[in-house]
């Protein structure tokens, strides 16, 4: 049986599937810190604390699955199993481990994923963060065209220490764009296509460092109005960021069905304590990506 | 009863008013509701389906969507929370007949039709096309609206407009309060007391006519002008002329029968066409 070796989101990590996204490691001389592979998994958990249409947590065990297409059992931080139902792709089975299993194993092993796209710059980690469509990745890409290194997308992960600036680590190369948002910020080059969708995977080749880094900003993308008299730019502080932060943990559903609350909360409690925490609105008309990151740049002194 | 209660119409005909009617019904108080904080679920938002389903509906393929609508209305009727839930979409796909709603989650719908020929003209403006654009949309039986995978919402089936109408009102299959835009306009205060009582919301006298005074049309363009509208999706003005009778000023003789033509039949039976289809000018 073939194993593929890879390091992402600081573990190191052995699957039997092959994923191209992620970054390539020599086997280890020890046992790998998460293994996923193919098995049988439950048909459900028992006495779930959490659960919603497509899966079912408690301490310990997520279990996610897509109805007759696939079903992936998180257990313990250690292992992801996947149970592939007949005639699914590959592909399919990649894109949807690498979404809700990851941040499933994230929660388990104590880091903190969040709902964002993460890009290394001289100030720090800057993190956009923010629900489905709201441009994470668009930005982040426009950050990486522009030379900056892109660390995750979609769900960026943070180590968390008490009283520590929080890190942001590496996840996948490469950021999924849709194509309006690739034509958007003139990335004219082709990426991979995904077969069953079509988001392509944009690679940059900005500066490569370590790969962790403490966090410097966290900006919470809106759909919105920029009100009259007032800006773009929204300071967060406090009560109100430590709720926005938290509603944006990848997922809050999994957190209390795996019994995380306490250290979710505590970890959010002081990302937004050593960060900073802006609200970006996005009007309605969608500036550009590259007038938005202007702006970033501004408010960071790049 | 318990259960989910819809809110729904087609695009551009009354459901965002509604919906303020009840934010201000349910609120109590003197200050108007804001139009950004109607605490109503929208059912096509994908952030609440991700939420639900624990998947990004992005990463789902059409197929594998669909086949978790109803478990994901089922789910969310089982939270328990009594907020109305917006929809624009069809009752049923006219193609299979299944129903795009679970019955079982469902308390009930409240429906509001306005007039097709003002509905064309308030649609041309919203999306910045030609009134003939907006006519073909409303006749094309398989019209959805579609913001792409990456938009905030998922694809909406619509159908024609004659379908959308009859799917809800013939073929739901549960308590369907059916209203007239036109009468929410002429007699606010029975036509919304309808509204509330089909919502299980308080049908007081007093409340429903202070509902409906801070829920005026001003009080929604100002609040558009100062604040913006999150829910918007174009650039357009949404709040825009809150009247009936713009389709009988605005369209053409040709326009009219096109529409005419094809939705006559629903025209008549909501009283927007007389018995020899002629437009009615004044509804009753």
């Amino acid at each position: 049986m073939v194993f593929f070796h890879y390091r992402l989101h600081g573990m190191e990590l052995e699957s039997e599937m092959e994923f191209p996204e992620w970054p390539r490691a020599e086997p280890g001389r020890g046992p790998a810190d998460v293994v996923l592979r193919f098995g049988s998994t439950p048909e459900r958990l028992e006495n779930p604390r959490a659960q919603g249409v497509c899966f079912q947590a408690t301490p310990g065990e997520l279990l996610c699955w897509l109805p007759g297409s696939a079903r992936f059992h998180v257990i313990a931080g250690r292992e992801i199993i996947v149970e592939a139902g007949a005639g699914v792709s590959t592909e399919a089975l990649r894109r949807w481990a690498r979404s809700s299993p990851m941040a499933g194993i994230m929660l388990q092993r104590g880091r903190l994923p969040l709902h964002a796209s993460s890009v290394a710059t001289s100030r720090g980690v800057v993190v956009f963060a923010g629900g489905g469509g709201v441009g994470k990745s668009t930005l982040a890409a426009e950050l990486g065209r522009r030379g900056y290194d892109v660390l995750a997308d979609d769900i960026a992960v943070f180590e968390v220490a008490e009283g520590a600036a929080i890190k942001g680590l590496r996840g996948e190369t490469g950021v999924w764009l849709w194509p309006d948002a690739a034509e958007a910020i003139g990335v004219g080059r082709p990426g991979e296509a995904c077969a069953d969708l079509v988001k392509r995977r944009h690679v940059f080749g900005g500066v490569v460092p370590d790969g962790e880094t403490s966090v410097a900003a966290i900006y919470i993308l809106e759909r919105g109005e920029v009100s009259a008299g007032g800006g773009m730019l929204v300071r967060l502080k406090g009560a109100e960021a430590l709720a926005v932060v938290l509603d944006l943990v990848y997922r809050p559903a999994f957190v209390r069905g795996l019994g995380l609350d306490r250290q979710v909360f505590g970890q959010v409690a002081t990302a937004v304590k050593t960060s900073r925490v802006m609200r970006l609105v996005a009007p309605a008309e969608r500036l550009a990506p590259s007038e938005v990151v202007d702006r970033v740049e501004a408010d960071l002194d790049l | 009863m318990k259960g989910i209660t819809w809110l729904a119409s087609y695009p551009k005909s009354g459901n965002t008013w509604l919906r303020v009617f009840l934010a201000n019904l349910r609120a109590g108080g003197r200050a108007p509701a804001h139009i950004n904080r109607l605490h109503t679920t929208q059912f096509a938002a994908r952030e609440l389906l991700d939420r639900t389903i624990g998947w990004e509906t992005s990463e789902l393929g059409q197929a594998e969507w669909e086949a978790l609508r109803l478990p994901t209305q089922e789910a969310l009727a089982a939270q328990g929370a009594e907020v109305p839930v917006k929809t624009h979409e069809a009752f049923a796909d006219p193609r299979d007949g299944k129903p795009r709603f679970s019955r079982t989650a469902s308390r009930g719908a409240i429906y509001v039709v306005r007039n097709p020929l003002d509905v064309a003209v308030s649609l041309s403006h919203y999306w910045g096309k030609s009134v003939d654009v907006a006519i073909a949309f409303m006749n094309d039986p398989r019209a959805e609206l579609a913001y792409g995978p990456n938009g905030p919402q998922v694809s909406q089936l619509l159908c024609d407009w004659s379908t959308h109408v009859r799917s809800w009102m013939d073929g739901a299959g549960m308590p369907v309060c059916v209203l007239r835009y036109e009468d929410m306009l002429a007699f606010p205060e029975k036509t919304f007391e309808e509204a509330a009582r089909a919502a299980g919301l308080s049908t007081q006298p007093a409340d429903v006519a202070g509902a409906v005074a801070r829920s005026g049309f001003e009080q929604l363009q100002r609040q558009e002008a100062e604040n913006g509208f999150l829910e918007r999706t174009t650039k357009r003005v949404f709040f825009r002329a809150g009247r009936s009778g713009e389709g009988r000023e605005k369209l053409t003789a040709r326009q009219v029968d096109l529409i005419i033509e094809r939705h006559g039949e629903i025209m008549r039976r909501f009283g927007y066409l007389d018995s020899p289809g002629q437009v009615v000018a004044r509804l009753s």
